[in-house]
């Protein structure tokens, strides 16, 4: 991940509004080389809006979107061929084979079709290349997606639920595609709704919710946010007095007798200190790690909290 | 734009809708013409069986041979070609234009970076070079159809006709012919961008000309304004273009008096050829107005 170079897509004071409807409010987007940007939210949060205004299918209310530095309506083919994109609903000519569809993206993008062949075999198509595409199992589909969008050999990829329908098997196959995509220097944008997959390929997430940003940054970063310090001890009311008047200690919570402190790691060991120091010995401490599902609820709770 | 063009081509040969439609144009030319032989013959055999004459019998039974044989046969080829084939010609663009929405491919093309004027502008004359392809082939066949109808009829064809004006008054007729169907071409395209739907667009593309044909009969018969909309419809400047494909049309300042278009009189070439123009650069403006403008959201 290379923060230090350019932001290769960015959108500023993004906004878009349907009518009364607010989909998308204020956003704010960098997208650098070599990193996966997890795109989280719930259902109507405004995910594939934004992806929509980031590939120009959208016009947006307010704000811009730069492509390489350069306004988006100002892009054009040179540009676009550095894009690629899987799009939720998974657009195919239907009555095309799998090999015909990837040569209209081909003859689109105004290249040679001499890529389509390693393409097919690279998402597992090779054997089903010529067999129209309304024959296709949804997984399938997906994966004819995946090689579009990878035709150009892009430098941006822009993935909404990029594993949608596909089997076990295959949802692995494609995450560790995009781990690799970003290790070879892609910028990788991946939206999608299944938390452990975006919390296992992204560097750094961001999740919305009613179209605002809630929260982003690298995933061990927000996910140390979620961990805590769990104490269960008898004198509840006394350690929670001693915890609170500890540095460092961000916040504090008590359900009957157990204490959720959340602390740093390395604080642990001062915490147990300042507790024998005044006579409570605690039955059980243990820091419990949080998953990005666990601080995902957690976080979009807030929001709810915040905008009722 | 050339590429765009070429892949618009790409993708409509490889469907079967094209080639089915191309398929009922044939059937229904050689129906046209043959059916109108089969009656040409009852009409004959009615007269021979019994000794009445019916008034008139003989000039139709004439008129009827004459658009039976070749060359007068080639006027048929044409007219049907832009009753029955317009029809057909709006399914087709409303299949092309619409279905891209309902497949969600006109997101891909998009993304592309392709610019949304060049799409449409490709789609466009991909369709009507396809029209114009679709013209030819019927014309072969409605031509290879004459020959047989006039065969049956004189038994002799004299191919005399081929020579003096008749090519380039067939090649006047593809130019008319071609030119009026842009008109109907341009408005589906414009619902089915406007509806994002390929039924809408085939629906209004067919309903259209009937429900015109009928308001404004209605409108002409109650009033005298009425008169004048239909002057200014898009179905009697379309039939007032294709009158001029009769054979032996003597052009006058004022026009052509054919007695086969309403009110009899064909106005002058280039009055109906410019309105016929402005409806077809208003459907075009207001679809890619609309295409340029509007969200692709699906």
């Amino acid at each position: 991940m290379d923060y230090g170079s350019r932001a290769v897509l960015r959108g500023a004071g993004l906004c878009k509004e349907f009518g009364p409807i607010t989909a998308v409010r204020n956003l704010d987007l960098e997208l650098y080389p070599g990193e996966v940007l997890g795109f989280l939210g719930p259902n109507g949060s405004g995910k594939s809006t934004t992806i929509g205004l980031l590939l120009g299918l959208i016009a947006p209310t307010a704000g811009q979107v730069e492509l390489f530095g350069k306004p988006l309506e100002r892009c054009g083919t040179a540009e676009f061929r550095r894009v690629g994109a899987v799009l939720e609903t998974q657009p195919l000519y239907p009555f095309l084979s799998g090999r015909d569809n990837l040569e209209v993206q081909a003859r689109l993008l105004d290249m040679d079709s001499n890529r389509i062949d390693e393409l097919l075999a690279l998402v597992g198509l090779g054997e089903r290349a010529h067999s129209k595409a309304s024959t296709y199992s949804q997984g399938m589909k997906q994966r004819l997606s995946l090689a579009g969008a990878l035709l150009p050999d892009p430098d941006i990829l822009i993935f909404d639920e990029p594993t949608n329908g596909m089997d076990p098997s295959g949802m692995m196959e494609v995450r560790e595609l995009i781990r690799e995509l970003g290790k070879q220097g892609k910028a990788v944008f991946l939206s999608s709704h299944l938390l452990h997959e975006v919390e296992q390929v992204s560097t750094r997430v961001m999740i919305i919710k009613e179209g605002e940003v809630l929260a982003q940054g690298r995933v061990k970063e927000l996910l140390q946010r979620g961990n805590v310090l769990q104490i269960r001890v008898a004198e509840t009311q006394q350690a929670l007095d001693i915890i609170k008047g500890l540095s460092q200690v961000q916040s504090v919570s008590q359900e009957g007798d157990l204490l959720r402190v959340e602390v740093p790691q390395e604080r642990a060991r001062e915490i147990s200190a300042a507790l024998a120091q005044k006579g409570i010995f605690p039955s059980e401490m243990r820091y419990v790690e949080s998953s990005l599902e666990e601080f995902f609820q957690e976080i979009t709770k807030e929001g709810e909290e915040r905008n009722p | 734009m050339v590429r765009l063009i070429q892949t618009e081509f790409f993708k409509i040969r490889k469907r079967r809708m094209p080639w089915v439609l191309l398929g009922i144009m044939i059937v229904l030319m050689a129906l046209f013409q043959f059916g109108m032989y089969g009656g040409y013959r009852s009409l004959e055999s009615i007269s021979e069986a019994g000794p009445m004459q019916a008034p008139g019998r003989q000039e139709a039974l004439t008129q009827i041979g004459n658009l039976l044989s070749l060359p007068r046969a080639t006027e048929g080829i044409f007219s049907m070609f832009q009753s029955a084939g317009g029809f057909l010609l709006v399914i087709l663009v409303g299949s092309v234009v619409g279905a891209e929405y309902a497949w969600g491919t006109v997101r891909t093309s998009i993304i592309r970076g392709i610019g949304r004027d060049r799409y449409l502008l490709s789609k466009l004359a991909a369709l009507l070079l396809l029209t114009l392809a679709g013209l030819i082939t019927t014309f072969v066949f409605g031509f290879i159809f004459a020959v047989g109808t006039t065969l049956l009829l004189k038994g002799s064809i004299d191919w005399g006709f081929l020579g003096g004006l008749y090519v380039p008054r067939v090649l006047a007729m593809f130019g008319r012919t071609w030119f009026v169907l842009a008109v109907p071409v341009s408005m589906a395209a414009m619902v089915a961008v406007l509806a994002r739907s390929s039924a809408v667009a085939i629906g209004v593309g067919i309903a259209y000309p009937i429900i015109e044909s009928i308001v404004v009969s209605i409108l002409a018969s109650i009033s005298g304004w009425g008169e004048t909309v239909r002057e200014y419809s898009i179905g009697y400047n379309i039939s007032s273009v294709m009158a001029l494909n009769a054979m032996g049309e003597r052009y006058t300042s004022a026009g052509i008096n054919l007695g086969n278009v309403p009110g009899g009189l064909v106005p002058a070439f280039w009055r109906t050829a410019s309105l016929l123009v402005g409806y077809g650069l208003a459907f075009l403006v207001v679809a890619f107005y609309s295409f340029r403008k509007r969200d692709l959201t699906t």
